[in-house]
């Protein structure tokens, strides 16, 4: 937060500085026409008050299906919170993202059309209008961005935060909302592996954040700097910002929420990448239980995952064989095609390890047949890999050089694949 | 016992039924709640004195740039969990938008420390009267011990918060 002491001392007095005469400009000693124009913040704060609830019937009504979706918008009109509800209905949404995206797609295709018919934002005049339609369709733009990433569409979640970034300046933003939307583009950026533009966006998202005071939003910034640096390998610097977003969550109402649960879980497994075993298992543990206890079913799988990797590194094959073998068996909906092939390759450098070279086969003939369904279908390395198997010279070095290698292609590091028995 | 609540319970039963089986529901994150009061009966017009007293702003600028500043939190109310946080930085950012503003203005004016100012009377028309403010720039000597004066003033004249 930028400091002024001078400025922070006079909104701290005890009682409010008698203001010097000439500061009184205008308003002295003639009625102010323009104050008195000017409408009520109070009654603005009730309109805002009185939107709240409708905006939580929005979103229940965009759980319940496209009806009553339509019948809780009609229910709106002319109303004059209506404004805020929308407005409201758009920023409350991230909950519906994480339920639902296809529901949070269509609820911000709606609520963007809806606004068409609010006031447009008065640049010209020196206040602002209160929720004007400008605000809303940012908000809604935001919402599609948010939905279109849940869905793994990174690049079309990137698309849809140019426009938030024009409505939010069109309808007077004080640099905050355009800090939402360099949040948002750079979380998408990272998952289109464009790391050195997403780190500008939310390096700069995260210093706007700290400025207005929202340590909560500053912890989202920190999680997603965390996150880009543990894909890019640089998990010591991960670590920092993951302590630095914890601290900010715990004191924050984020301590309860699905973001928690996702932040200790990556944070083990910076840890575990930094052979720091005994503090992963132990961070793993924790994202467990809180991942129980606050039901977050849906995130499980990722701790489950990490923990089957854990124990790998470890040498526990056993275990490892275990765990991954039943990710595999359950195809989780929430698991990419890649992280079943992956699990799939650790699956079998178990059963090489440990000599069971029938299953270990069993595993790459399966992953065979399932080439063509991922984005490594034309990769060398799987080439070699099959070869390898019908020669019957494949063992579970070869399967970690091309693991090791499909690893770095999904974190986005390009680099030529040289066959085992060259680098050999 | 029959495990379908629907079949034969009074709706009171059902309902109680129900909620045995279902899971607890979980609490939502709690948003704190603000103090309103405390934010536009005390802290708004700190900020408008403030504005005026650090940037030698007009009272009438400072008072448009808090309703400003005030309708843009509560545009933002879901996401802005410490209100007086954000009212502070944005009105800053609000002052320093005016502050360059007047300064653009005072670049083709050679008597930027009167100002020209236009009163508006409900049914009078306008009147031009000059107007003492402070100068434009706080970069300039004479600001500086406006300045220091009413610090001073401010120092010795109201109790401040250790």
């Amino acid at each position: 937060m930028k400091r002024d002491d001078f400025f922070d001392a006079i909104l701290e007095a005890e009682v409010v500085p008698e203001l010097p005469s000439h500061a009184m400009g205008r308003t002295l000693p003639f009625v102010n026409a323009k104050a008195q124009s000017r409408t009520s913040v109070e009654d603005i704060y009730r309109l805002s008050q009185a939107a709240e609830g409708p905006a939580e019937l929005i979103l229940d009504a965009a759980r319940a299906g496209a009806d009553e979706l339509a019948a809780a918008l009609r229910a709106l009109d002319g109303e004059p919170y209506r404004g805020f509800a929308l407005l409201y209905a758009a920023q409350k949404a991230d909950k519906l993202v994480a339920e639902d995206p296809n529901k949070a797609l269509a609820l911000a295709k709606l609520l963007f059309d809806e606004a068409e018919s609010l006031p447009s934002a008065n640049s010209l005049e020196r206040i602002s209008t209160p929720a004007p339609r400008q605000a809303v369709q940012a908000e809604a733009a935001l919402l599609e961005s948010q939905a279109l990433l849940q869905k793994g569409e990174a690049k079309g979640a990137r698309e849809a935060v140019k426009p938030a970034r024009g409505f939010f300046a069109e309808s007077g933003d004080l640099g905050f909302g355009a800090a939402l939307c360099d949040y948002h583009e750079g979380t998408a950026a990272t998952f289109e592996k464009d790391y050195p533009e997403a780190q500008r966006l939310l390096k700069r998202s995260l210093a706007v954040f700290s400025e207005f005071g929202q340590e909560h939003l500053a912890g989202r910034a920190h999680a997603g700097l965390g996150t880009l640096f543990v894909q890019t390998g640089h998990f010591e610097r991960a670590l920092e910002y993951f302590d630095s977003a914890l601290r900010a969550f715990e004191s924050e109402a984020d301590a309860g929420s699905k973001r928690t649960t996702m932040l200790l879980n990556n944070r083990a497994t910076a840890l575990m990448r930094l052979g720091r075993f005994d503090e992963a298992r132990a961070t793993f543990a924790k994202a467990l239980n809180f991942g129980r206890r606050h039901n977050h079913a849906a995130h499980l799988f990722f701790i489950r995952t990490g923990l089957a990797e854990l124990d790998f590194r470890r040498g526990a094959y056993r275990r490892a064989l275990h765990a991954f073998t039943e990710i595999v068996r359950e195809s989780s909906t929430l698991a990419s095609k890649a992280e079943i092939l992956f699990s799939r390759l650790y699956a079998a450098e178990c059963q090489a390890r440990i000599g069971s070279y029938g299953p270990m086969a069993v595993e790459i003939e399966a992953l065979r047949r399932e080439r063509r369904e991922h984005a490594f279908a034309p990769s060398p390395a799987l080439g070699e890999l099959f070869m390898s198997l019908d020669q019957g010279t494949i063992d579970a070095d070869l399967i970690a050089h091309v693991r090791e290698y499909l690893q770095d292609e999904e974190n986005g590091v390009k680099r030529a694949y040289r066959p085992l028995r060259l680098v050999g | 016992m029959s495990r379908n609540f629907d079949e034969i319970l009074p709706d009171d039963e059902r309902q109680r039924q129900r909620s045995r089986f279902a899971p607890a529901p979980l609490p939502a994150p709690a948003r704190p709640v603000w103090n309103w009061e405390e934010l536009n009966a005390k802290f708004r017009p700190r900020l408008i004195a403030a504005g005026v007293i650090r940037f030698g702003l007009a009272q009438d600028e400072c008072e448009d740039a808090a309703q400003t500043v005030f309708l843009k939190v509560l545009a933002m109310n879901p996401r802005v969990r410490d209100p007086k946080a954000y009212l502070r930085a944005a009105f800053l950012n609000q002052c320093s938008n005016l502050i360059e503003a007047r300064e653009r203005r005072g670049a083709g004016n050679s008597e930027p420390a009167i100002v020209s100012r236009q009163l508006t009377l409900a049914d009078s028309g306008a009147i031009e009267v000059p107007v003492q403010t402070a100068p434009a720039s706080d970069r300039t000597g004479s600001m500086r011990a406006v300045r220091r004066t009413l610090w001073d003033r401010i120092r010795a004249g109201l109790r401040l918060r250790p």
